[in-house]
């Protein structure tokens, strides 16, 4: 049953975007700066990919859940750090991310994410304006290449992204609902599969300056893999510090430690 | 962790390069070829341009990829002079002893164990520094950024070249205050582990347990013999008595970069 409503819902997705909604795109163009298919691809080394699951049974095994949607503009601030010496400017981001379809959902049933019209998505980044200064985008990622400078996410467009429980520093209340990409670059074009999806931008949310090469750090699926790898998926493979388990308890999957470094 | 992009002198290291460049250093061209096909790429010697985040070569020499020397003042085969730092903000203001004291831990141990030799200065000039951030990914337990050494001097005599393509100028190694904290079972020597973990990366050392790992054995460590195996953070650092120093084959794999 899954399956073929996923089936369906791509398959709609794909006529939408061969039909076009110019207006649509227009607008949301205007927001995040990604109808330019000229912004620099920066491919991911593989240090950066190998905190990623290589397979896409084991990114299904690193996410609590699997949700179609779309990331709403202008994400908020909740945190950030600076420590210019080290060429540290990073800022927390939470984004809006409006749910049309949940793929996979491990979380126990009272969790906030069943039944959400939105959730919340959040995310470490640069301020990489504020890093690069006059520097162009791929001078200063040639020079600091990191993970962090992919700071910000398509907002004109359907995604598919793999979640698991957020967390916020101490002292910073967290929505009941804060989840994060698995591994940040768990991110998928919802008519295409073709991931990973994340941007580089001065601030997040702010117009692209860059994109992650298609195909770096990710697995690549058709919808029919995916959906047969959430179907067979009877594990949550992760490792959290115990302050963040009972707000995220799952239902009896099973579990075990996991967790890595970049 | 982890690393990417260009490289002005490997970008323009096309074939006719790569072969004034082997006959100048009596490095066979037919010596480099046989690295790729060790290497996972498939690209030919031609595609040298095109390289990961490490700033390496896909191509070339995977088996000493990484940034290798960090401190270009430092003689191969010698004793490599470095210097790092502890974050005044996040390390020594008073809060996090036990970070301060794990990082020092980290570096000591490796500078005993391996041919570094770590100073640590409170100045700029640095060229590792430990800080913490603060990743909502709580599962992410610490991750290493490099600044990349985009115009390098070319090779001086008696370095490893292919190392050097990849150096680094310097490295923030860093704990995420979300994972670990300074209580409960996620700290002290947990934080250490990690450290030790992120500190390796740093000197150049990728993941040992990846198949496309890349130190100077070419095959994937047992667990007993490297800190540096990647996902299976929660068993190597959240144990009775977690790891906080290089083990064997790391001590040998830095020994081959350094």
């Amino acid at each position: 049953m899954v399956k073929y409503r996923l089936l369906l819902t791509l398959a709609v997705l794909m006529m939408s975007a061969a039909c076009g909604d110019a207006s649509r795109t227009e607008n949301v163009a205007q927001d995040d700066g990604t109808e330019g298919d000229e912004i620099p691809a920066v491919p991911l080394g593989e240090l950066e990919e190998s905190s990623v699951p290589q397979s896409l049974d084991g990114l299904v095994a690193e996410a609590h859940a699997v949700v179609r949607g779309r990331f709403l503009p202008g994400p908020t601030e909740a945190g950030s750090q600076v420590e210019r010496t080290a060429g540290i400017d990073e800022v927390v981001s939470i984004w809006d991310f409006r749910v049309e379809e949940i793929l996979r959902n491990t979380y126990r049933s009272d969790f906030a994410l069943s039944g959400s019209e939105t959730i919340h998505v959040a995310s470490l980044g640069r301020r990489v304006g504020n890093l690069r200064s006059s520097e162009s985008f791929e001078a200063y990622a040639a020079a600091h290449p990191s993970a962090l400078n992919f700071n910000s996410y398509p907002t004109d467009r359907s995604v598919v992204i793999f979640v698991r429980p957020g967390l916020l520093a101490p002292g910073e209340e967290a929505p009941p609902d804060l989840q994060v990409v698995v591994g940040r670059f768990a991110c998928f074009d919802a008519a295409t599969l073709e991931g990973p999806c994340n941007l580089a931008a001065d601030l997040p949310g702010r117009p692209a300056i860059g994109k992650v090469q298609p195909g770096a750090a990710v697995p690549s699926f058709s919808a029919r893999e995916l959906t047969e790898a959430i179907q067979r998926s009877n594990i949550v493979v992760t490792m959290f510090p115990d302050r963040v388990s009972p707000q995220y308890a799952t239902a009896p999957l099973g579990s075990t430690g996991h967790g890595g470094e970049g | 962790m982890l690393l990417s992009t260009e490289h002005v002198t490997v970008q323009r290291m096309n074939g006719a390069r790569l072969a004034r460049y082997s006959q100048r250093k009596k490095f066979p061209v037919r010596a480099l070829t046989a690295l790729t096909v060790i290497g996972l790429s498939s690209k030919p010697l031609s595609d040298v341009g095109a390289h990961s985040m490490t700033q390496c070569p896909t191509s070339v020499a995977p088996t000493i990829r990484g940034p290798g020397w960090i401190n270009p003042a430092g003689p191969a085969g010698g004793n490599p002079n470095l210097t790092y730092r502890l974050s005044p903000n996040t390390i020594l203001n008073g809060a996090n002893d036990v970070a301060r004291d794990q990082a020092r831990n980290s570096m000591s141990r490796w500078s005993q164990l391996t041919d570094i030799n770590a100073t640590e200065i409170s100045t700029t000039g640095w060229h590792v520094y430990f800080t913490n951030m603060n990743d909502p990914d709580a599962s992410l337990a610490g991750r290493m950024d490099p600044v990349v050494d985009t115009n390098p001097t070319f090779p001086p005599p008696g370095t490893i070249p292919n190392a050097f393509w990849c150096r680094y100028s310097s490295a923030t190694v860093r704990w995420n205050t979300n994972h670990v904290d300074n209580a409960g079972d996620f700290a002290g020597n947990d934080k250490g582990c990690i450290f030790a973990h992120e500190t390796g990366h740093a000197f150049g050392l990728a993941h040992s347990n990846i198949a496309s790992h890349h130190d100077s054995s070419g095959t994937a460590h047992a667990a007993s013999a490297s800190i540096m195996r990647g996902n299976e953070h929660g068993l190597r650092c959240h144990v009775t008595t977690p790891p906080t120093a290089p083990r064997s084959a790391d001590v040998a794999d830095v020994n081959g970069l350094y």
